[in-house]
C-alpha cells in the first residue's frame, strides 16, 4: 500500500499502468500535479459532490423501481461517504443497474476518497516544511485501480465459490422445500456488491438483511472471511502508516490501542448475547444458545457478537443479524464503538485519520505532561491543530446528539418507530449516531423512510464526512509545512505501551460526551427488560 | 501561604466578588460558563416548588463557590506577582550619581539616585564609581572597566573630544576621572521599559496554553450539547413511563459542570502567572511567554567564556623569576608594588603572593608613594626612596625601560610569548630597570560553575563554551570547567553560523550573552537571555534578561518552562481524569432523580440523588482550592526520561485523578447525608 501512494511500481504495475495512465489522459489529469491541502480539500468535495449528484440522478430516473427524490439523496449521501445507510430494502429500492454502476461505483470511490485523505494527511505528518500534500485524483485512481479492484475481484471470486450469487438474472424462481409451491427470489450481481461493501468497509448489501442473508452469505468460510475482510484494509493501513512514517512501531503502536479497545468490546457483546434474554427463559424459551432473537441459527450468538462488534468498530455498517434484537447492554456497547468514531480499525481510510486526530491530541496532553512543547513525528503541536482537532470532536457530537434531540421532539419522529418507547429512543439515537459517523448500522425498528429521516440523515452523513475531511485535510497542510525536528530521543515516545494505554484512555474519555445518552436510553430499556416490563 | 491569614483571605475574598462583573469573567471562557450556569441555577430557584427549592439553592451556591474560588487563585498569583515586580524595581534603583551643574564646578556635585538623571544632564565620575547613565564624556581620560558589557577583562580608555567618548550604564571607572553628559536617562532602559511593560500589560498567553484552552473549550462545548440534548431525551423517555418526569435543570445544570473541565479550566490563569512570578523571583524578566515555555525544549546552550565560565577579570596563578633573581625577590616587588592596586588583578596579585609565598602583609608607609594604574601608562607601582618597581603590560613596560636602556632579558621574552600562546596575560615586574621577572595572569574558573553544567547535562543540555581564544586555551578552559564543547576564535559570525547550523539539525539553543557584538547571535538564538550588566544592543535582542546577571540562569529558565508545560499538562490531565469520576457518580444519579426505574445504576451506594450531585459539585469547588499551592508552585521538575517523567505523571495525575475524586465524592455524600440527618427528598 505504502508503494501504491508513493507513486512507486508494484507487481501489479506492468497490468495496471497503461490503465491508469489512460485514466489520467481521459480526464487531463497531470500525476506529477501536487496539491495544498485547500486545493486538495475543495477537489475531493468537488469529486464527492460529482459522484453524488450523479448517483443521485441515476436513482431518479431508474425506471424500475420508482425512486423519490428524498430518498435519492439519502441514498447518494450515504453511499459517497461509505456510510450505506439503508432506509428502504435495496433489493427493492434499487434495480441492478442502479446497484452495479451506482452503488458499486461509489463503494469503491468511496472508499477510495478515505484512503486519498488518510495518504494526504500522513503525508502531512512526514513531509518537511512544504505545502503540498499529494494530488487527490491520483491517489483515488491509485486506490481503486491497486488496491481495491484487484482486492475485490479476488474477494469476489472467493464468495462465488462460496456460493454467493452473481447473476443478472433478477428474479429467479425457486422451489421450496414445502411441495409444491414456489418462491421467487430477487437475485444480481451480490458477490461483486458485496465484496466491496466488505472491503471498502461500506456497508450497503444487495439486500436489506445484508449478510444474514443467504445469498449473501452462504457458508461459515464466507462469514468469517467477510468479517476479516471488514478489518483488512484499515488495519493494515496501520502498518502502511508505520512503513510511510519510516517507523514501523508508529503503526503497531496505533494498531494495539485499537487491538486493546476491540478485545473487551467483542468479549463484553458476546457475552451479554450468551446470557440470553430474561424475558423469554420463564416463558420457557431455551435461552442456552444466547439471545437467539433475530440472530441466524448459522451463526449464532458468538458469530453474530463478533461481527456485529466489528461492524460498529470498523465503519462497516454490515449486517449478519439484526442489531434492534440485540440485549440493550449489547448493542449499547456497539453505540459506543460508533461514538468514539469508529476508530477501531475503522472505515477504509477515515478509522485511520481520526485515530491520528486522538493520537496527536494524546501527544499534546501527554506531552505538556514531560514539559515540551508537544511534538509528534518531530513536529509541533500548535493552535491551529488543536482547532481542527477540536472540530473533528465536536462534529459527531453535535450532530449525532442534537439531531436525536430534534427528532424526539418533533411529533414526526414519534410515529415513525414501531418499537417500545425506550427503544424507539434508542433506535433514533442510533440512527442518527451511525449516519454522523459514516457507520450505517441501523437498529431496524425505526423506519426511516420519511422525508425528515431521510434527508436529516442525509446531512448528517454530509456533514459527518466531509467536515471531518476538511478538518483532516487542513490538519495535514498545517503538519506538511512545519519542519521536522529529528527525534534525539529527547520528546514523547510515541511508540510505547504506555503511550498506547494514555491512546485508549483518551479515546475513551473523548466519547464521555455520548455515554449520558446512551445511559439513558438502554439502561432504561435494560432495566424495563429487568423489570419485566 | 498567607491564605491562613484571616485578613488577606477575607480581602481577597472581597475581590473575588468584585470580579464577578461579566466583562472580567468572559476572558476565561471555561470558567464563563460555570458563571452562566450559576446565574441560569440561581434564577432557576424561583420556579422550584417548596420542596426542592432548598437542593437548588444549595447548587446555585455551589456553583457560585466554584467561580469565586478561580478568582481568589488568580488574584492570589497576581498580588504574588505584583509584590514580586515591586520588589525587583526596589532592588535595582540603587545607583547613585554624582551630579554638578557645569563641567567647571566638578567638586561641588550633589548625589542623587541615578533614576533620577534627566538626559543633558552633567554628572562626575571618578574612579571607583559606577557609571550611572549611558552619556558621553565631554571632559577627562579615564580607564573604564566594561567587562560586565563587552565580555572583555582588560580595561578599556574613554576619553573626551575622540570616537571613544562613549560610556555605557553600569560600567565601572577604574581611574581618572570624566565628567559626561547623560544621553539617554535611566527611566529610558531596557530594564525599565520591560518593567513597564510586565506591569502595565496583561500577560499574553503562550501558544501552548492558547491550544489547551481550545481543547478544553471544545470539550465544553461538548458537553453543553450532552447536557442540552438529555432535557428533550428524558421528555421523550418519560412520556410513556407513569410516576417518571423528565430531568430537572438544576439537575442539568448540576451534570454539565461536573463534566466540564473546571479544575484545569479554574486555575489555568493563575498557572501562568504564577510561572511569570516564579522567573521574577529567580531574577527573570521575560518579555515573551513563549520563550519561557519554549526553554524547556532547549538542548544546547552557549555560554561566553568570560564572565560566565571564568571570572571576567583575570587573576594572578604564578611567577616566573628570570634568570638569576631569587623567587621571592620577585614575588616580594610585585606583592609591594600591588599594595594599593585596587583593580582585580593588582588584588590577585596580592593574595597569590600572601598565599602562596606565606609572606606577611608589609605594612604601608609614608616612605612609599604609589604610582596608581593609569591608562595612559597602563603600568602601576610603588616608588620608595631607593626603588622603584614597575608593574604592566609587556610592551607597555619594554617601551618603559627602553627608555633608559633597560633591555628584556631572552628567557623572560619566551616566557612571556609562551604564556601569550596559551590565552593568558603576562604581566612584567620591573625593579629600578631591571627585569626581575614576570606574573601570569589567567582565567580562572567560576567555583560551582562545574556543578551547574552538571545539573544541565542531566536535564539533556549540552553546553557549548564561546571564546575568542585560541583553540588550545580554549580547549584547556573547557576541560577544566567540564562543558561539552567549544568554539574557537569565535567571532559574531562564527556564533551565528554555529546556531543555525544546530537549529536545522532540530536543536533547540539557548544562548547566554551580554556583550554588544552577540546581539546577532542571540536575536538567532531560540531563548536569548542577556545579562542585565550588559550591553544595550544584547537585551535588545535577547527576550529574557537576567537580573543577577548570572549567566547559569538559564537552567532557572528551563526548569520554569518545563514546570509550566508539566502543571499544565498534569492538572489538566487530573481534571479530564477526574472527569471519570464524577461521571460515574454525577451521571446516575441525575438519571435516577427522574427516572426511578434506573435506581440500579447507583451502584456507588449514594444516599440520594441530590446528596450525590451536591457531593460531586462540592468536591469540584473544593478541588480548585486545594489545587492553588500546587498551580502556584508548580509540579518539581526532575530531571528523569521523557518516558519515566510520563509514568509517573500518568500515575500521579491521571490514575491519582480517578480515585481521589472517588473517595472525595463519597464521603462528602456521607457527611452531606449525616448533616441533613435524613436523605434529602
Amino acid at each position: 500500500m505504502a508503494a501504491v501512494f508513493a507513486g512507486e511500481r508494484t507487481f501489479l504495475s506492468r497490468l495496471i499502468e497503461p490503465v491508469e495512465k489512460t485514466f489520467y489522459r481521459l480526464c487531463c489529469i497531470d500525476p506529477t500535479h501536487e496539491m495544498g491541502w485547500k486545493e486538495y480539500t475543495v477537489n475531493t468535495l468537488v469529486f464527492s459532490f460529482y459522484c453524488g449528484a450523479s448517483l443521485f440522478l441515476i436513482l431518479l430516473f431508474q425506471a424500475y423501481p420508482v425512486v423519490d427524490a428524498d430518498v435519492a439523496f439519502n441514498v447518494a449521501t450515504g453511499y459517497i461517504t461509505g456510510t450505506n445507510w439503508q432506509a428502504t430494502a435495496p433489493e427493492v429500492t434499487l434495480s441492478a443497474l442502479s446497484q452495479m454502476i451506482g452503488i458499486t461505483t461509489q463503494n469503491f470511490l468511496s472508499a477510495a476518497v478515505g484512503l486519498a485523505v488518510l495518504m494526504a494527511l500522513t503525508r502531512g505528518l512526514t513531509r518537511d516544511r512544504t505545502t503540498t500534500i499529494g494530488n487527490v485524483w491520483v491517489d483515488t485512481v491509485r486506490a481503486t485501480l491497486y488496491l481495491l479492484l484487484p482486492a475485490c475481484i479476488l474477494f469476489a471470486l472467493f464468495l462465488i465459490s462460496q456460493g454467493v450469487v452473481q447473476t443478472f438474472g433478477g428474479l429467479q424462481l425457486f422451489s421450496t422445500l414445502e411441495p409444491d409451491s414456489a418462491q421467487t427470489i430477487l437475485t444480481g450481481p451480490i458477490a461483486s456488491v458485496g465484496a466491496i461493501k466488505q472491503l471498502g468497509t461500506d456497508g450497503g448489501g444487495y439486500y436489506a438483511a445484508n449478510a444474514a442473508h443467504p445469498l449473501e452469505n452462504p457458508t461459515p468460510l464466507s462469514n468469517f472471511f467477510q468479517m476479516l475482510a471488514m478489518v483488512l484494509i484499515p488495519a493494515a493501513s496501520c502498518i502502511t502508516y508505520g512503513k510511510m512514517t519510516g517507523n514501523m512501531k508508529q503503526g503497531v503502536a496505533i494498531l494495539a490501542a485499537m487491538v486493546l479497545l476491540f478485545i473487551p468490546f467483542s468479549l463484553y457483546i458476546a457475552a451479554v448475547e450468551q446470557g440470553g434474554n430474561p424475558l423469554l427463559a420463564p416463558m420457557g424459551i431455551d435461552q442456552s444458545l444466547g439471545n437467539m432473537e433475530g440472530k441466524e441459527l448459522r451463526w449464532g450468538t458468538t458469530g453474530s457478537s463478533l461481527w456485529a462488534t466489528l461492524t460498529t468498530a470498523t465503519s462497516g455498517g454490515t449486517t449478519n443479524a439484526a442489531l434492534a434484537s440485540f440485549l440493550p447492554l449489547s448493542a449499547a456497547a456497539s453505540l459506543f464503538l460508533i461514538h468514539i468514531g469508529e476508530i477501531i480499525f475503522g472505515g477504509v481510510g477515515s478509522g485511520l485519520y481520526v485515530m491520528l486526530a486522538y493520537v496527536l491530541l494524546t501527544v499534546f496532553i501527554a506531552g505538556l505532561m514531560i514539559g515540551r512543547t508537544p511534538s509528534y513525528l518531530g513536529k509541533k503541536i500548535g493552535v491551529f491543530e488543536m482547532q481542527m482537532i477540536s472540530i473533528i470532536i465536536i462534529i459527531p457530537v453535535l450532530f449525532a446528539l442534537g439531531t436525536t434531540a430534534l427528532a424526539v421532539l418533533l411529533p414526526d419522529a414519534h410515529e415513525a418507530t414501531t418499537s417500545p418507547h425506550a427503544q424507539a429512543f434508542n433506535d433514533i439515537l442510533h440512527a442518527y449516531s451511525s449516519a454522523s459517523n459514516n457507520n450505517g448500522t441501523g437498529l431496524g425498528g425505526l423506519n426511516t423512510d420519511t422525508p425528515f429521516y431521510n434527508i436529516s440523515l442525509g446531512i448528517c452523513i454530509l456533514i459527518g464526512r466531509f467536515g471531518v475531511i476538511a478538518a483532516v485535510l487542513a490538519l495535514a497542510g498545517s503538519m506538511a509545512g512545519k519542519g521536522a525536528i529529528p527525534d534525539k530521543k529527547r520528546s514523547l515516545n510515541t511508540t510505547t505501551p504506555l503511550f498506547v494505554f494514555v491512546l485508549v484512555f483518551v479515546i475513551l474519555m473523548s466519547a464521555m460526551a455520548f455515554a449520558p445518552s446512551i445511559l439513558i436510553g438502554f439502561s432504561h430499556e435494560h432495566y424495563h427488560l429487568a423489570g419485566g416490563l | 501561604m498567607s491564605f491562613i491569614n484571616p485578613e488577606t483571605a477575607f480581602s481577597l475574598f472581597r475581590r473575588s466578588l468584585r470580579r464577578l462583573d461579566p466583562r472580567h469573567q468572559i476572558r476565561n471562557p471555561i470558567l464563563f460558563t460555570v458563571y452562566v450556569s450559576a446565574i441560569l441555577a440561581s434564577a432557576a430557584c424561583f420556579a422550584q416548588s417548596a420542596a426542592t427549592v432548598g437542593f437548588a439553592i444549595d447548587v446555585a451556591l455551589v456553583l457560585w463557590f466554584t467561580v469565586l474560588f478561580s478568582n481568589a487563585a488568580e488574584l492570589y498569583a497576581q498580588d504574588k506577582d505584583n509584590a514580586q515586580i515591586a520588589a525587583l524595581k526596589k532592588a535595582h534603583g540603587g545607583l547613585t550619581a554624582k551630579k554638578i551643574e557645569s563641567a567647571a564646578t566638578k567638586h561641588h556635585y550633589a548625589l542623587m539616585p541615578a533614576s533620577m538623571l534627566k538626559k543633558g544632564d552633567f554628572v562626575f565620575v571618578e574612579s571607583g564609581d559606577m557609571i550611572p547613565a549611558d552619556g558621553e564624556i565631554i571632559e577627562g581620560i579615564a580607564s573604564v572597566d566594561e567587562s560586565s558589557i563587552t565580555g572583555e577583562s582588560a580595561p578599556v580608555i574613554r576619553e573626551a573630544d575622540s570616537d571613544r567618548s562613549g560610556v555605557t550604564w553600569g560600567t565601572r571607572v577604574l581611574s581618572d576621572w570624566i565628567i559626561m553628559r547623560v544621553t539617554s536617562g535611566r527611566g529610558e532602559t531596557t530594564l525599565d521599559r520591560v518593567l513597564a511593560m510586565i506591569e502595565g500589560t496583561k500577560r499574553q498567553a503562550s501558544p501552548n496554553e492558547v491550544a489547551l484552552n481550545i481543547f478544553l473549550i471544545a470539550s465544553t462545548l461538548c458537553f453543553v450539547i450532552t447536557a442540552a440534548t438529555l432535557y428533550p431525551f428524558s421528555a421523550f423517555l418519560s412520556h410513556s413511563v407513569i410516576g417518571e418526569r423528565h430531568i430537572d435543570i438544576i439537575m442539568l445544570i448540576a451534570l454539565f459542570v461536573c463534566l466540564t473541565p473546571t479544575t484545569i479550566g479554574g486555575l489555568m490563569p493563575a498557572i501562568g502567572i504564577a510561572g511569570a512570578s516564579r522567573l521574577l523571583q529567580a531574577g527573570i524578566l521575560t518579555t515573551s511567554s513563549h520563550a519561557v515555555e519554549a526553554a524547556g525544549d532547549v538542548n544546547i546552550l552557549l555560554l561566553d567564556k568570560t564572565g560566565t565560565i571564568t571570572y571576567g577579570n583575570r587573576q594572578a596563578v604564578a611567577f616566573f623569576a628570570a634568570e638569576g633573581v631569587p623567587p621571592i625577590q620577585l614575588v616580594k616587588a610585585a606583592l609591594l608594588s600591588s599594595l594599593a592596586d585596587d583593580t582585580p588583578e593588582g588584588k590577585s596579585i596580592v593574595s597569590l603572593a600572601l598565599s602562596r609565598y606565606g609572606l606577611s602583609l608589609p605594612e604601608k608607609d609614608e616612605t612609599m608613594t604609589f604610582i596608581p594604574f593609569s591608562a595612559d601608562t597602563r603600568m602601576s607601582g610603588v616608588k620608595t626612596p631607593t626603588t622603584l618597581i614597575l608593574k604592566g603590560a609587556g610592551d607597555a613596560v619594554q617601551t618603559q625601560i627602553a627608555l633608559e636602556g633597560g633591555r628584556v632579558p631572552a628567557d623572560i621574552r619566551e616566557k612571556t610569548d609562551q604564556i601569550a600562546r596559551q590565552g593568558g596575560t603576562p604581566m612584567l615586574v620591573v625593579e629600578n630597570n631591571r627585569v626581575l621577572g614576570l606574573i601570569q595572569l589567567k582565567d580562572v574558573i567560576k567555583t560551582g560553575i562545574k556543578a551547574r553544567l552538571a545539573v544541565l547535562r542531566a536535564m539533556g543540555i549540552r553546553s557549548v563554551m564561546m571564546t575568542g581564544d585560541n583553540p588550545l586555551t580554549a580547549a584547556a578552559v573547557a576541560a577544566e570547567a567540564g562543558v561539552d564543547d567549544f568554539i574557537a576564535q569565535a567571532v559574531p559570525e562564527t556564533k551565528l553560523k554555529f546556531i543555525r547550523n544546530r537549529q536545522e539539525d532540530g536543536d533547540v539553543v539557548a544562548m547566554v550573552g551580554d556583550g554588544a557584538n552577540d546581539a546577532p547571535a542571540l536575536a538567532q538564538a531560540d531563548i536569548a537571555m542577556a545579562m542585565e550588566s550588559g550591553a544595550q544592543e544584547a537585551k535588545e535582542a535577547s527576550n529574557m534578561i537576567d537580573m543577577e546577571s548570572n549567566p547559569t540562569k538559564l537552567i532557572e529558565v528551563v526548569r520554569i518552562g518545563k514546570q509550566l508545560l508539566m502543571t499544565r499538562g498534569s492538572l489538566a490531565t487530573f481534571s479530564l481524569a477526574s472527569d471519570i469520576s464524577k461521571f460515574l457518580s454525577v451521571v446516575p444519579a441525575v438519571l435516577i432523580s427522574a427516572h426511578p426505574v434506573l435506581a440500579p445504576l447507583n451502584f456507588m451506594g449514594f444516599s440520594s440523588p441530590e446528596s450525590a450531585v451536591l457531593a460531586s459539585l462540592l468536591f469540584n469547588a473544593l478541588v480548585i482550592l486545594f489545587l492553588i499551592p500546587l498551580a502556584l508552585h508548580g509540579i518539581t521538575f526532575r530531571p528523569l526520561s521523557s518516558d519515566r517523567l510520563l509514568r509517573r505523571h500518568i500515575v500521579l495525575y491521571g490514575i491519582g485523578g480517578i480515585t481521589l475524586p472517588a473517595i472525595g465524592i463519597k464521603l462528602i455524600d456521607m457527611l452531606l447525608s449525616l448533616a441533613m440527618g435524613a436523605p434529602h427528598a
